[in-house]
């Protein structure tokens, strides 16, 4: 089990590191917000939060350096949040009160769940098993990342929908289509598994520990790893298949 | 939302040449334009003319409009002579710039 995690988990940093840089160096060339938004969440979480998982579950780490780790990676999953829940009202909704009402609420919650998860430190050397005073504000993290993602996922399987009626009348694009089936398969099935992780968390599961958590640990990243090359940096086979599926 | 250049003058003609109240003509218009897959904010032109061919003619025969023919003429003759306002940035043109490439 340690071994498929490591393996999906460095397989999502690896490849959520490449793509996010490739989104800022897009945010760079076009100066606009989407690219800019979705790249520092891909990039922030790829490149900072998940190895900084992974370094506090070893063993020899220091309370101290376990500390930095753990500061780290709440920073980069609060910065991580920010950036998708921003990006989905700034694409989806950017004139509706409602979704901004939500993207404040979202990022005020999300602070306070990042804050109360690093007010406790490690205590001891290669603990990395959860604190019980810390759940309530992990549930609360989970309870927030769940929203969002099926937010962006509702949003875009919409927008999918609206696609496939344009291709019908010979309009759009069908790798434009089948990104944003991508991207709500993404965010639904990610929406999904966070509401099992909060169910773990309630029942008290040690999450890095127990097979549970730790499966739906390895198919977020799995599933990420698979949506995020498909939809931003998709291969000529991919590009060929969707384009003939397309043409019937 | 404001309505798009192309769907305001969609919605012009229909009120002086079909005789529709502007209740009527929008909602008429805004059948087509789901129908398709649009939104009254971002529909082109060019895709107002497309679903002008496709949908509102149809659209308009259950609503029985007489003389359908001609007044897609008019709406098509409209639209050819405004364009775009600029860069009103949609999801699908944001996911658009999101890929690598476009599928050919």
């Amino acid at each position: 089990m340690a071994l498929l995690v490591l393996a999906s988990v460095l397989t999502c940093s690896v490849v959520g590191s490449a793509i996010g840089a490739r989104l800022l160096g897009l945010a760079r060339q076009t100066r606009q917000l989407p690219e800019l938004l979705i790249g520092t969440g891909v990039f922030a979480y790829s490149s900072l939060a998940l190895p900084s998982l992974l370094i506090m579950g070893l063993p020899s780490l220091s309370v101290g350096a376990a500390r930095v780790f753990q500061l780290l990676q709440q920073t980069a999953n609060f910065v991580t949040l920010s950036a998708v829940i921003l990006f989905t009202w700034r694409v989806f909704r950017p004139d509706a009160a409602w979704a901004r009402a939500l993207v404040v609420a979202g990022i005020a919650l999300a602070a306070v769940a990042s804050w109360g998860t690093v007010s406790v430190a490690p205590e001891t050397q290669g603990a990395s098993a959860m604190p019980e005073q810390v759940r309530p504000y992990v549930s609360l993290m989970v309870v927030v990342w769940a929203v969002i993602f099926l937010w962006t996922g509702l949003e875009s399987l919409r927008f999918h929908a609206m696609m496939r009626r344009r291709l019908a009348l010979g309009l759009g694009d069908p790798l434009v289509c089948n990104r944003f089936l991508l991207w709500a398969i993404w965010g639904l099935a990610c929406g999904a598994l966070d509401l099992l992780d909060l169910g773990y968390n309630l029942a008290g599961f040690d999450f890095s520990r127990h097979p549970a958590p730790l499966l739906t640990i390895c198919a977020s990243c799995l599933l990420s790893s698979a949506v995020w090359y498909l939809a931003f940096l998709a291969p000529e086979s991919y590009v060929q298949l969707v384009a003939s599926r397309a043409r019937g | 939302m404001a309505s798009s250049a192309a769907y305001e003058a969609a919605q012009q003609v229909l009120e002086t040449s079909a005789g529709m109240e502007r209740w009527a003509a929008r909602g008429a218009i805004q059948l087509a334009l789901m129908d398709g897959g649009f939104e009254s904010g971002s529909v082109t032109v060019a895709e107002m003319e497309v679903v002008v061919d496709k949908l509102l003619a149809r659209q308009l025969e259950t609503q029985k409009v007489s003389d359908v023919a001609g007044i897609c003429a008019k709406i098509r003759a409209a639209l050819g002579g405004i364009g775009d306002a600029p860069g009103k940035d949609t999801p699908d043109r944001i996911f658009q710039r999101l890929g690598k490439g476009k599928a050919k």
